[in-house]
């Protein structure tokens, strides 16, 4: 599986509606993609000014994967965190970026997605490892970015700076040229993101997930409202509502 | 040194057909011994019933560990099994999964359940492909109702063609339909395609001890309460209450041991902790340890009589291998953005599909692949998990208003499975390899697989006909179509491999009798997907058991009457 190549809508519908089989996909790569990525020049070699950032080196993977029987009771961590201090500042600056706290629910820094993408890219298994090999060097570019803008670290700008990187590489059909090389990572770094945002409780609630609760008696089913939806699309597609036998 | 406690019958495995066999034997008072590679395990208290994503190692992302997922309920499984390699022939690709726990698969398959119908028996009969089976479905039609009446199904009866009704009384009243079901089902009305409440072995009413679904938490991860359908709540623990059963897990089976007068004398089998190899004799063997591993322990079983495998004088044993023919399609549908929420959890999977609908032009000539399929399909406010991501990817952008996007998204997907009947060819088949062993030092299997024009034109027609379904939904049709080469999921991957020693009336071509009884060797008995002579569209599981009890109440008979 190419990670930086550009996601086709098939590919996107297939990973929206199956997260559990699309990681299990992104698990079956090897070591030579992962290098394969960073030889592809997702991430620039050569600094965009002359002061080179830097965020620290992160610590090697160690631990164990949890293997084939895990308790899944008490899930056990197994691995450690890798991140240095400065990645994570980076991590939550960004991570804020793209989910900022609004009035339906907190930031992602609120909620420990800074700490989980940590986790993520610090497992022992080959889809987290491609992902590290993508997320580390991004976030070293991406505070060259802004070392090369506005001569300070990407964790220390203002928002609106920061926003002025992102409306130039985040945002679909506005991509400048001398960012490009940065997409396939704000891709997916904005991926594992959101994933992890909106699978806190505070994002399931937000995004509205009404599931997980035990009901006594039949399933209730649709609610008077959601059929009033359907409905009104049916109408509007000359489909008839089916009987609710 | 323990003594092996005194029994008649060995079973090799837990699964649906091990477990049903169990069942019923220790129930009409034989003693079993049923041998179980996997570890024990007890849903009651390893089911992560209501733990959220949120709470497991990488949101329960899949790994190579756990691939569908965390919170799986596969126990040293998937794809590979550590220290249990098998290999493909050039050019075949064939997955086989497995799981090594007591219950085998059953504790985490998707449950759908649905009956063979008349024609699914005499296929070759209606067509001139393939084998007939050597019974009918009114042979089968009263285990059946038997098995679906013990496990628990629900569904509702739409006398549908080829699609049989149930005795009154059998089934589970069925979930309510969802917003993304009933959208379906609108289109597929208005195309003249039926769209039905499916059947899955999932129970809506409590039933014994076993209580009725709560419609919280995915039941691939085991059900703590019983409602879906495993041997570890059900078979194995009555079974067990009888005082007739014993169980030996960890015990890795790899032959069948042969007397002069050609009758199995007992098995052997590898204790996986100690390493030792033990025997343990029996009056009656039945192998049950899955479609693959049954014709591996058949063919490693080699002696002088049976130099090709005990039971294989036919040399069809690992051969007619089949799944089912599998191709998917998702679609977004622009009206469900922003719909309004509720529940959509319910039994969690699928509450509605549709039948093969097209026997008329079936018989009439007018289709250009031979036999049917169905679909199964939903959609939905499912919990969120690393996936919610691809809505980011869809809409690119940052900050609030991509948090927005993705609450529009949310529950605006549809998705669509083919599941088709494959015909057996020759191309496809298992045997041993000839170099390559297991960390037991057991002969692994060596798969072939092939598919031929009769599955491709079927995704073909699946593909067109999901095409415009979604088109009368007002979804967004996917333009991009792969050549259905390319869509077909390749063999294994659908999980319903069967047919690698086919039930016949024949013993020149088949392997056993009606009733699962190898013609080489009396009192050697298949009860898995072994036997099955087609693989009709239908999900083969309900099938395993209900054969697995037919095959059972003969064997006792057998026993009564002094014939085995
Ligand atoms: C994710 C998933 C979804 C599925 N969904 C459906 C569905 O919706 N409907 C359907 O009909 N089917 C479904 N299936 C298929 C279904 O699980 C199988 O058809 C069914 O479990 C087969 O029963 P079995 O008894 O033959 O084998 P299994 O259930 O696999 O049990 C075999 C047992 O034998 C043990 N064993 C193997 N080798 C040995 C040995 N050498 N010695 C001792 N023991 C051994 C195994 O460890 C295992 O416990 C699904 C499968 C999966 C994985
Ligand atoms: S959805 Fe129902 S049947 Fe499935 S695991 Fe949950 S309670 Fe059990």
């Amino acid at each position: 599986m190419v990670l930086h190549k550009k996601i086709d809508r098939r590919t996107t519908i297939k990973w929206v509606m199956s997260g559990v089989a699309a990681s299990a996909m992104t698990a079956c790569g090897d070591r030579k993609e992962t290098k394969a990525a960073l030889d592809d020049g997702i991430i620039p070699a050569r600094p965009i000014s002359k002061h080179r950032a830097s965020l620290g080196q992160a610590a090697d993977i160690s631990g164990t994967p949890y293997g084939t029987d895990p308790d899944l009771m008490q899930p056990a961590n197994t691995w450690s965190r890798t991140m240095t201090e400065k990645q994570l500042a980076v991590t939550a600056a960004l991570a804020d970026m793209f989910v900022p706290e609004d009035e339906h629910s907190p930031s992602a820094s609120a909620v420990g997605v800074p700490d989980f993408l940590d986790e993520w890219i610090s497992a022992p298994y080959e889809g987290q490892q491609r992902d590290r090999a993508i997320i580390l060097p991004g976030l070293t570019w991406i505070e060259q970015v802004s070392i090369g803008r506005f001569g300070k670290g990407f964790a220390t700008i203002s928002e609106a700076e920061r926003a002025s990187i992102l409306d130039d590489v985040a945002v679909y059909g506005q991509e400048k040229e001398e960012l490009k090389e940065g997409a396939a990572f704000i891709r997916r770094f904005r991926s594992l993101t959101m994933g992890a945002f909106f699978s806190t409780p505070e994002g399931m609630a937000d995004i509205g997930y009404r599931g997980n609760q035990p009901t006594a008696g039949p399933y209730p089913g649709p609610s008077q409202e959601a059929l009033d939806h359907l409905e009104a699309h049916l109408r509007s597609i000359g489909l008839k509502m089916p009987s609710l036998g | 040194m323990q003594a092996e406690p005194e029994h008649d019958v060995v079973v090799i495995g837990s699964g649906a057909g091990g477990g049903m066999a169990a069942y019923v034997l220790t129930k009409a008072g034989v003693k079993v011994l049923m041998l179980e590679a996997g570890r024990n395990y007890d849903p009651l208290t390893e089911t992560p019933m209501l733990h959220t994503n949120h709470q497991a190692p990488l949101r329960g992302a899949g790994t190579k560990d756990k691939v569908f997922g965390y919170y799986d309920a596969t126990v040293d499984g998937g794809w590979e099994v550590p220290g249990e390699p098998y290999s493909r022939g050039e050019g075949s690709e064939f997955y086989w999964y497995r799981s090594r726990m007591l219950g085998g698969r059953t504790n985490h398959w998707a449950r759908n359940s649905f009956r063979m119908g008349p024609y699914d028996f005499k296929p070759r009969s209606r067509d001139g492909l393939g084998v007939d089976w050597p019974v009918t479905y009114e042979d089968i039609a009263p285990y059946y109702d038997k098995t679906e009446a013990l496990v628990g199904v629900y569904g509702r009866n739409d006398g549908l063609e080829n699609h049989p009704n149930s005795g009154p009384g059998v089934l589970h009243d069925p979930p309510k339909a969802r917003i993304p079901e009933l959208l379906i089902q609108a289109a597929a009305t208005d195309m003249g395609i039926p769209c039905v409440p499916a059947r899955r072995a999932v129970m809506t009413r409590d039933l014994d001890q076993r209580k009725a679904c709560y419609y919280a938490s995915a039941c691939g991860r085991g059900c703590a309460i019983g409602a879906a359908f495993q041997t570890t709540t059900s078979f194995l623990p009555w079974a067990r209450a009888t005082g007739n059963l014993t169980i030996t897990t960890d015990a890795m089976v790899h032959e069948i041991e042969m007397g002069e007068d050609g009758k199995a004398k007992g098995v052997w089998y590898i204790e996986k902790k100690s390493g030792e190899h033990k025997f343990v004799p029996a009056r009656i063997v039945i192998l049950a340890a899955s479609a693959g591993e049954t014709a591996r322990i058949m063919l490693n079983s080699k002696n002088a009589q049976a130099p090709d495998g005990v039971g294989n004088s036919s040399g069809q044993v690992g051969r007619n291998l089949m799944d089912t023919v599998g191709a998917s399609m998702g679609a977004r549908i622009p009206a469900f953005e922003n719909r309004p929420r509720y529940n959509e959890d319910g039994a969690m999977g699928i509450h509605m599909y549709i039948p093969f609908w097209l026997y008329p032009e079936q018989a009439a000539g007018k289709l250009d692949f031979p036999r049917g399929y169905h679909y199964e399909m939903g959609g939905g406010f499912s919990q969120p998990d690393m996936g919610v991501g691809g809505y980011g990817d869809m809409a690119g952008g940052y900050g609030a208003k991509l948090k927005e996007e993705a609450r529009r998204y949310y529950g605006s997907y549809v998705w669509f499975a083919q599941r088709g009947e494959m015909i057996p060819n020759e191309h496809c088949y298992a045997e041993i390899d000839p170099e390559l062993k297991d960390n037991y030092g057991i002969p692994v299997l060596k798969f072939h697989y092939k598919h031929t024009e009769h599955e491709l034109n079927q995704v073909a027609h699946f593909q067109k006909t999901t095409l415009e379904l979604i088109d009368r939904m007002g979804g967004e049709v996917p333009t991009n179509v792969p050549s259905p080469k390319d869509a077909i999921a390749p063999g294994g991957w659908i999980i319903h491999e069967v047919g690698t020693a086919r039930m016949g009336d024949d013993p020149g071509s088949s392997v056993t009798n009606e009733f699962g009884q190898s013609w080489d060797v009396d009192n050697l008995f298949l009860m898995d997907g072994a036997i099955f002579a087609s693989k009709a569209h239908k999900n083969p599981t309900l099938t395993i058991m209900a054969l697995a009890w037919r095959n059972t109440d003969y064997l006792v008979e057998q026993m009564q009457q002094g014939a085995l």
